[in-house]
């Protein structure tokens, strides 16, 4: 072979083995998390709701491993709580503003003109449309909920996902072998799909931080989880005020929800890098 | 940008920052200037610092943080912290209310009743002047009050005169001379006519909703932003003499309490208007930060309805009440500033208060006796500013076994609706409303607790409660307001419709390298008059 | 072109028209008395009355819609509600607040973000390919108020190299302005850069690794050279529509960096004015900012056609 075969062997081989670590690590960060979203009330040391108003602002150590909040709640214990609400919230919206926004973005990208014009200026409306509002009226009409936030928040993510992945379509759409497909009286959208997966896969692993953050938002307008919930998110936007003399308190829930991000993120493109070698 | 202190620094050499006002001293000796009382030490004692309490600095700026007003300053319908401030800075009142309630004569020199407290007659000033030359006289301070009471006006003011004083009452009996017939004999009148009720503020004659307001305060209104701030400057027409000190306020709307705390870390500003003693108490004693405190009449209602389940039950009202821990609400949620509450309106700070009620206390077997087996479970309504309470009182109840579910409103929601029938600060079973700290039980007892009061939440109704507050507002001697007190406090207490676990103190933040005399108010008002730059 | 051009621009009124009615159905629906909430708790059920009939709150609702539609349509958008000022004066002068922010931070976006993400996809699942997509989605992850804060707390409280507040004093000059927008601005790039430079580095692998790079390569042609003449051209596709993406983000959803900063923008005025139930000014508010946020869609759309010769193509075609 010649020197840019070489090349090409380097390229591939060297980092598989980093790509194996690299998928472990991510699927460990995210079975972790979920396990402790379903047996944390094991796992605890505290009650996450109980509060003692003499041990307020405990640095980590002793008993309290990462301290205690202005309620003198357990930080530990509420960030292990933390992880069901999270995740109970966090992949649903995104599944369901990915799929959406994915289904509705392949098809106006694939069938062009008039069905496209107008399925994207409802899309624009949707965008338009003041997330505050949505969000407020929604908490006004169902009251605060796990329900309310996917949807809101998978409302929000539709419009983006579609627009960026008939981006994606309209670019395909023009190759050759869409061209071919479509001669041979295939389905285009079929011959499409697989080939936009990278920017549906960077899509839905970047709003599933988004999913988190909005969650947090939401909590940070006062219209997010119900009062008291350990959800990470909450606890940050709740913490935040007592940043400079109680940092511990937003730097658990903070790191809790980057790990868990960063899980996601090392798991997808692990998958992604290996499908394409494929 | 100045750094903070750096004149005071230059005038000590070698001490950091830090270590100069570390000193507890010095923290004492800064609290000492805050109340603007003149120090006994001779100069050369203390520190050069002494000095602006004895020969107060002029001029400077004060720049102070406070949350956006949610509506347009005026100072008949206001009823935030911020538009408060502003128009105090820029008006005064017949009376100043100080921070231990005394009454202190402003535009009214002196005052007195006859007719068993029926009538009153203020000597109202004279020689004062609008900042716009505009002499004030008695018809000017009737035509305040005037603007208050009609019944258009639209007025907060209009719940704290009903039933005491109506139109028509206010008469300017010659140019120095205004005299209030009342409804009915109020012996502490004239708290109603001083800063304690917050929109008894004496302006122009044609002053109208909306318009410019110009008053006789120590500051002028030069620009006012919604959106960014207010600055004043100092009004060289002010009565008091040589006050104020400083030649202007700057007053910064930050929206964000975190955003108001990190501008006074940071040095942008020197002062909160409102502070919140579970966030500025952690800063005591760091870096510039001096933290003022003062006891004060403010609480939060956790108001029970009497008329319908669960709490139709007096058990069930006096085991919610057993079960809390009073020490642990103080601490958690006024981060020890306050005082205990005792279920009844009477704040310790008010001179009638009992003394002879035993302070309610957590009592686990006393709740399981009232409770008797039965299960008790009950929705919270609140809205935001009352979720850390509400969190508190839901983790204590668990701890006795009471369900609390935590029904958190928006306040638009919250105070909406109809207040005759359904809005639900008044209307839900089990609600917390806070009430900005009040000169006079009365301004507490008379809407919240007697049958047909305007705010009575609990739907309380009982007819010797009742009198016994219309004899107390009659009272004319100590002896038999206590008395009326003890009748109003016991029935309270006994029958819980309300309960009040503290008593809120106040507290001010500023920055003691830049700025003396700034203090906290039980009803967090403003005077910065002695308020001088350091 | 113009042809797309003119076809776009006569559906802005439409989606408009139907926003402004999903914006005032929603106000409508939520909770609250804005006559209450501008005189507060305290005042009688009477007063509260009065104001409704001064302001005409209990009319017909086709009526005060109707009011409104016809006011903005001829440049007379009210008065608010709650804070009394001219609702056009308010809007303007906030929304050119958050431009003047988001401009800023687009401006430092904007080249980082793509660089990253373009080292990142020639550097395909290198150390720099990896640190920069995990970094961005980690710092994505986090929510701005908390790196605000963060950078508040040390470049502001600690350090005090820069103003905690991003609003200049009146009259600043334009460094002393950039020099209080430096830690919004800087929270924000910080927010955003991981997901353009994923989308990037998305487009920009998936060239690099593609039939005809490897042929370029093949040819003898450098790496270099290589990014050059087909990966960089094949990553601005993505990269023009994750940018848009951003832009529209930093125009309509700065509530909380706003608030933190004490900054007056359009999002803390939609925040509140629809907390409020402050009509004219949500209303107002909302159509600007959608007005805004379809220029940039349709700016996105025609860099598509420009950028991309295939879909120029395509439109033609269509």
């Amino acid at each position: 072979m010649s020197a840019a075969g070489v090349t090409a062997t380097r390229v591939v081989t060297r980092p598989r083995r980093r790509f194996r670590v690299a998928l472990g690590a991510g699927v460990a960060l995210i079975a972790a998390w979920t396990v402790v979203a379903v047996c944390w009330p094991v796992l605890a040391p505290f009650d996450p709701e109980a509060q003692d108003p003499l041990s307020r602002f405990l640095a980590p150590g002793g008993a309290h491993l990462l301290g205690t909040d202005q309620f003198g709640r357990d930080v530990l214990s509420r960030m292990l709580a933390g992880a069901r609400p999270v995740l109970q919230v966090a992949p649903f919206a995104t599944a369901l503003g990915v799929l959406l926004g994915t289904a509705i973005g392949l098809v106006a990208g694939t069938l062009g003109g008039i069905i496209d014009e107008i399925v994207m200026r409802v899309l624009d409306a949707v965008a338009i449309f003041p997330a505050i509002i949505a969000t407020v009226l929604f908490v006004a009409l169902a009251g605060r909920s796990v329900t309310v936030m996917v949807l809101v928040i998978a409302g929000a993510f539709t419009p983006i996902v579609a627009r960026s992945v008939r981006a994606a379509t309209l670019v395909e759409r023009e190759k050759a072998y869409v061209e071919a497909a479509r001669l041979r009286g295939g389905s285009t959208i079929r011959e499409i799909l697989p080939n936009i997966g990278p920017t549906v896969l960077v899509e839905a692993t970047s709003r599933f931080g988004d999913a988190i953050f909005a969650a947090a938002t939401l909590s940070f307008l006062g219209l997010g989880q119900p009062p008291g919930s350990p959800d990470w998110g909450a606890s940050v936007s709740d913490n935040r005020l007592w940043l400079t003399n109680a940092p511990w308190t937003v730097l658990a829930p903070a790191l809790a929800i980057a790990s868990l991000v960063i899980g996601i993120a090392l798991t997808a493109d692990s998958l992604r890098g290996r499908r394409e070698r494929s | 940008m100045d750094l903070p202190g750096n004149a005071t620094l230059d005038r000590l050499p070698g001490l950091s920052r830090r270590v100069f006002i570390g000193g507890t001293a010095l923290t004492a000796l800064l609290a000492a200037c805050g109340t603007g009382t003149t120090t006994t030490q001779s100069p050369a004692q203390t520190q050069p610092t002494a000095q602006p309490s004895q020969v107060p600095r002029r001029g400077g700026i004060l720049k102070a943080g406070s949350p956006p007003p949610p509506t347009k300053v005026d100072p008949v319908t206001m009823y935030d912290g911020t538009a408060i401030a502003i128009t105090q800075l820029v008006a005064d009142y017949l009376i100043w209310l100080e921070k231990d309630f005394t009454l202190v004569p402003r535009l009214a020199e002196k005052w007195e009743s006859s007719d068993g407290g029926r009538t009153w007659v203020f000597t109202i000033r004279q020689g004062v002047v609008f900042s716009d030359g505009t002499p004030l006289d008695a018809e000017t301070v009737k035509v305040s009050f005037d603007r208050l009471l009609d019944p258009d006006s639209k007025s907060a003011a209009l719940s704290a005169f009903d039933g005491v004083l109506k139109e028509g009452g206010v008469a300017a009996t010659d140019a120095g001379t205004v005299t209030f017939t009342l409804e009915r004999a109020f012996s502490d009148f004239p708290y109603l006519v001083s800063a304690g009720n917050y929109n008894a503020l004496i302006l122009k004659k044609d002053y109208a909703s909306g318009g410019d307001i110009i008053g006789t305060g120590p500051f002028t209104l030069t620009t006012y932003d919604a959106s960014t701030g207010a600055t004043l400057t100092r009004n060289p027409k002010y009565w008091q003499q040589d006050r104020p000190y400083l030649d202007g306020v700057e007053i910064r709307f930050y929206a964000d309490d975190q955003a108001d705390l990190l501008a006074l870390q940071s040095g942008e500003i020197d002062a909160q208007i409102l502070s919140r003693p579970q966030l500025v108490g952690p800063l005591k004693g760091a870096g510039d930060i001096v933290v003022d405190q003062v006891p004060g009449t403010g609480l939060t209602a956790f108001t029970l309805r009497v008329d319908q389940p669960p709490f139709d039950r007096k058990e069930n009202r006096q085991a919610v009440a057993y079960a809390l821990d009073r020490p642990g609400v103080n601490t958690t949620i006024y981060d020890g500033v306050g005082a205990l509450g005792n279920d009844h309106l009477f704040a310790a700070l008010f001179p009638a208060a009992p003394a002879d009620l035993p302070q309610r206390a957590k009592d686990p077997a006393k709740v399981a006796e009232l409770l008797g087996g039965r299960k008790l479970s009950f929705a919270l309504t609140f809205d935001p500013p009352g979720k850390d309470l509400a969190l508190t009182i839901q983790a204590q109840l668990k701890e006795v076994g009471i369900e609390v579910e935590l029904d958190q409103r928006t306040s638009a929601d919250f105070y909406g609706g109809d207040q005759e029938k359904d809005t639900p600060w008044l209307f839900t079973s089990a609600n917390l409303v806070g009430w900005a700290g009040r000169a006079v039980p009365s301004q507490f007892i008379v809407p919240m607790v007697i049958s047909d009061g305007v705010w009575n939440g609990s739907k309380y109704a009982n007819p010797a409660l009742d009198e016994a507050a219309r004899a107390y507002d009659a009272a004319t001697t100590d002896e038999e307001r206590r008395a009326q007190a003890a009748i109003i406090a016991g029935a309270l207490h006994e029958d819980v419709p309300v309960i009040i676990s503290v008593w809120s103190g106040t507290v001010r933040a500023y920055n003691g390298a830049k700025v003396a005399g700034v203090a906290a108010h039980p009803s967090s008002y403003v005077d910065f008059s002695e308020v001088t730059v350091l | 072109m113009r042809g797309f051009l003119l076809r776009r621009a006569a559906t802005v009124p439409l989606t408009l028209l139907g926003v402004s009615l999903l914006v005032f159905a929603a106000t409508e629906l939520v909770p609250g008395d804005v006559a209450r909430i501008i005189l507060g708790r305290e005042a009688s059920q009477a007063s509260v009355q009065a104001l409704r009939d001064e302001l005409g709150l209990d009319r017909p609702w086709f009526q005060r819609y109707a009011d409104w539609l016809g006011g903005f349509l001829t440049g007379d958008w009210g008065t608010s509600y709650t804070l009394g000022v001219p609702v056009q004066d308010l809007v303007v002068s906030r929304l050119g607040q958050s431009l003047l922010l988001a401009g800023v931070a687009f401006t430092v976006l904007a080249p980082v973000a793509v660089g990253l993400g373009l080292w990142a996809g020639v550097r395909h699942d290198r150390a720099a390919d990896r640190v920069i997509s995990v970094g961005g989605l980690a710092f994505g992850a986090v929510p701005e108020f908390v790196t605000g804060v963060v950078l508040l707390v040390v470049f502001a409280v600690n350090l005090r190299w820069f103003p905690s507040g991003a609003q200049a004093p009146e009259g600043s000059g334009p460094l002393t302005v950039l020099w209080h927008l430096a830690l919004p601005a800087l929270s924000l790039v910080l927010l955003c850069t991981g997901y353009v430079a994923r989308h990037v580095r998305a487009g920009t692998a998936v060239s690099v690794e593609s039939a005809y790079a490897r042929a370029a390569e093949l040819r003898g042609l450098t790496r270099g050279q290589v990014v050059r003449r087909h990966v960089l051209r094949n990553s601005t596709v993505p990269a023009a529509s994750a940018l848009g993406v951003q832009l529209q983000f930093l125009l309509g959803g700065l509530v909380s960096v706003e608030l933190l900063f004490g900054y007056p923008g359009i999002g803390a005025l939609l925040l509140q004015s629809a907390v409020d139930k402050d009509l004219p000014v949500l209303q107002s508010a909302a159509m600007v900012l959608g007005l805004l946020y379809m220029v940039i869609v349709l700016g996105a759309d025609v860099a598509y056609r420009l950028l991309d010769p295939r879909v120029r193509l395509g439109a033609v075609a269509s």
